[in-house]
């Protein structure tokens, strides 16, 4: 996956949600297990993924690793113990993890699934499926890897949201104009075969597809805040997944 | 079940949700071409015009900050410069968010540095250079200073006309006279006084040497007058005529360089029609060698006749 | 100066000094040297106008010098043709330097002199 940067623009904050830190570190417990809810959600595919890919661990193995991962995760307090000063959160997410394992590994012994334990309904088939997918070069560079694999989530999660948001609202169309443009890139397909193909003009191709990005990006960046440690590192992977400036 | 996302689809989301929101419908952004210090080019579809087009959208980060103000005087540069060695501008305006950008013509071609390593001789080098200066001369005639000269700006397109482009750090000449010492440019074709922050058409000038040399030898040219000489004749090996040339336009002292790149136009001209240079004073035999290259067909068209009057006197 | 007129100057000196040089290569025709200058001179002086003529409605060096030729080396093979008063002909001596002058002649109305400019 390419890195670069175009058209440095600042933006403010995202108004909603505040960064994963600061959550969890909220007096209220709810506040708190909605925050774990949200990095669960956010890092189990690129942690199951890593699991696979660079322990090598058995699907079944991987996915009672993801869950007793994020289960200790949270009991233990691991994330009240980043700092930010010394690595990026996602860093230090995935060395808890590689601890974590090393730990179990040596335990030899499994996390029960039971009461007090946070648990998401996570879609290890769908994850094992994509692993194929996955370029053999990707995998050397571990950080590297889980980054990836990180804005991957991130993106695809946004996407999902967005289909559901305009589908709520009566404007599919206008996603499945971004899917097919976007999302199924073709060197032949120009804004006016897109118009036919979805009896448009090419004015409204044009307009639905800026909508559309634009609402890929806000989305996107309310999500990324929600997975980093503070609000440096949300400007730093801002800046570096959009080239934007969060002021 | 969530969307699968391949490398390809993530590195297309990256870029595309960045893109310039342009106002209208006119044009279309299909894909960017090239960033620089000071705005991003992107390939645009006219679609009034139905042609492709190119759009250079300020980096500012925010909207009246100094690159936006930077990009608008570019394009009124541009529009006021007509020429067929400059790329023209077809309109300008403001993002939704407020930044600047202008359209202009998109250049299918080549830049200089691809460009040069298929021309073959010092006549093919110096005709595309001469067009270079050309540009730049006509460019000082509106009293206005490039200031960037560089082969990354210069490019070849496919009918084989010359552009000079990125005039973004252009200024008038009165203007650069009177404000406080900028510095821009890119080193080692930049002169030590613009260096300074104190351009004139000289250093547009030295640039152009600095240009035709990096041509003609592939390097860039030391700052010492001997070492540029040595490396001049051990790769290119021009004569002296030229190598004089490119030496009075690479002089440190902007005085002793050509006034402005039309003095550097017309003793390319003269070098080229096999006349006496102004940067090269010849000797005596050269000058013969000179006149006698010039009229040679000429004189060895007498000398047979001579010779063969000669050979009809002997005979008998 | 039109280029005709240019043809006829050059050619004509050229004749004077083809004549002239009669006197080097054949010294035997000293008594005829006037006639034999004026004969050059005004040889000259037709293929200068011919061959000028010709060069201002075709702009071809190649073209133009050997039309030069082959009408300069016409007009000295019927100079040459002519006898001298003991009856020797002196063919390659009048026609080899006479082509020449003919390709400089030729020569000098390509190069120099203006040609009219047809309107469109």
């Amino acid at each position: 996956m390419s890195t670069f940067a175009y058209a440095c623009r600042v933006i403010p904050f995202p108004a909603t949600r505040r960064s994963v830190l600061e959550r969890i570190q909220s007096d209220d417990r709810e506040v708190r297990r909605a925050a774990f809810g949200d990095l669960a959600e956010g890092y189990w595919r690129p942690s199951y993924h890593y699991l696979r890919l660079h322990w090598r661990l058995p699907a079944a193995s991987a996915e009672d690793m993801v869950q007793a991962f994020f289960t200790a995760a949270f009991e233990k307090q691991y994330v009240e113990r980043y700092d930010p000063a010394k690595a990026r959160f996602r860093t230090f997410l995935r060395t808890c993890l590689d601890r974590f394992v090393q730990n179990y590994q040596k335990a030899e012994r499994a996390e029960k699934r039971g009461g007090g334990q946070v648990h998401l309904p996570l879609d290890f088939p769908g994850a094992e499926r994509e692993l194929a997918a996955i370029a053999v070069q990707d995998r050397h560079d571990l950080d590297r890897f889980f980054h990836d694999e990180t804005v991957r989530d991130l993106f695809a999660r946004t996407i999902d949201a967005m289909r559901r948001a305009y589908d709520a609202e009566g404007k599919l169309i206008v996603f499945e104009v971004f899917e097919r443009h976007d999302l199924r890139p073709s060197p032949d397909l120009t804004y006016a075969t897109l118009a036919r193909e979805f009896d448009l003009t090419t004015a409204q191709v044009t307009n639905y597809l800026h909508a559309a990005r634009r609402r890929f990006r806000e989305q996107a960046l309310v999500n990324l805040r929600a997975l980093v440690g503070t609000d440096e590192e949300f400007r730093d992977e801002a800046r570096e997944l959009f080239g934007l400036e969060i002021s | 079940m969530t969307t699968w996302l391949s490398n390809t689809v993530v590195d297309h989301l990256r870029v595309v949700a960045t893109w310039p929101e342009l106002p209208g419908d006119r044009y279309v952004i299909e894909r960017p071409i090239g960033r620089g210090g000071m705005g991003t080019v992107y390939v645009a579809r006219d679609t009034l015009l139905e042609r492709d087009v190119a759009i250079k959208v300020s980096n500012a980060p925010v909207a009246g900050s100094g690159l936006d103000e930077r990009l608008r005087q570019e394009a009124q540069v541009l529009a006021r410069l007509e020429h067929p060695g400059i790329v023209p501008v077809h309109d300008a305006g403001q993002l939704a968010d407020g930044r600047m950008f202008y359209v202009m013509k998109l250049v299918h071609g080549e830049t200089l540095s691809a460009h040069t390593k298929r021309l073959l001789g010092e006549a093919a080098i110096l005709g595309v250079f001469e067009r270079v200066t050309e540009t730049i001369a006509f460019a000082h005639e509106a009293g206005v200073i490039h200031r960037d000269l560089k082969p990354s700006n210069v490019m070849v397109g496919r009918f084989g006309e010359v552009l000079v482009l990125d005039w973004g750090v252009a200024k008038a000449i009165e203007e650069e006279a009177a404000a406080s010492a900028t510095r821009v440019g890119t080193p080692g074709f930049m002169p030590p006084e613009q260096a300074r922050g104190e351009a004139t058409s000289t250093s547009d000038v030295f640039a152009l040497g600095a240009l035709l040399f990096w041509m003609l030898t592939d390097a860039m040219p030391p700052p010492a007058r001997d070492d540029a000489l040595r490396v001049l004749n051990a790769a290119a090996r021009p004569p002296r005529r030229l190598a004089a040339i490119v030496l009075k336009c690479l002089a440190s002292e902007p005085s002793d360089r050509y006034s402005n790149a039309a003095a550097l136009a017309a003793d390319l001209a003269r070098y080229r029609a096999g006349q006496p240079v102004a940067a090269h004073r010849e000797t005596t035999l050269e000058r013969i060698g000179l006149w006698f290259i010039k009229y040679r067909t000429f004189i060895l068209l007498v000398a047979a006749y001579l010779v063969m009057r000669a050979m009809f006197a002997f005979v008998r | 100066m039109n280029k005709p007129l240019l043809g006829a100057l050059v050619g004509g000196i050229l004749g004077v000094f083809d004549g002239l040089t009669a006197l080097v290569s054949a010294p035997e025709t000293a008594p005829q040297i006037v006639g034999i200058i004026i004969g050059s001179t005004i040889k000259g002086l037709i293929v200068g106008v011919l061959v000028g003529w010709y060069a201002s409605r075709v702009h071809s060096l190649a073209k133009g010098m050997i039309v030069g030729l082959i009408v300069a080396a016409f007009f000295a093979l019927l100079i040459a043709a002519l006898p001298s008063p003991d009856g020797t002909h002196y063919y390659w001596e009048i026609i080899l330097p006479g082509s020449i002058v003919g390709l400089i002649v030729g020569y000098a109305t390509q190069k120099f002199g203006t040609a009219k400019v047809r309107a469109v």
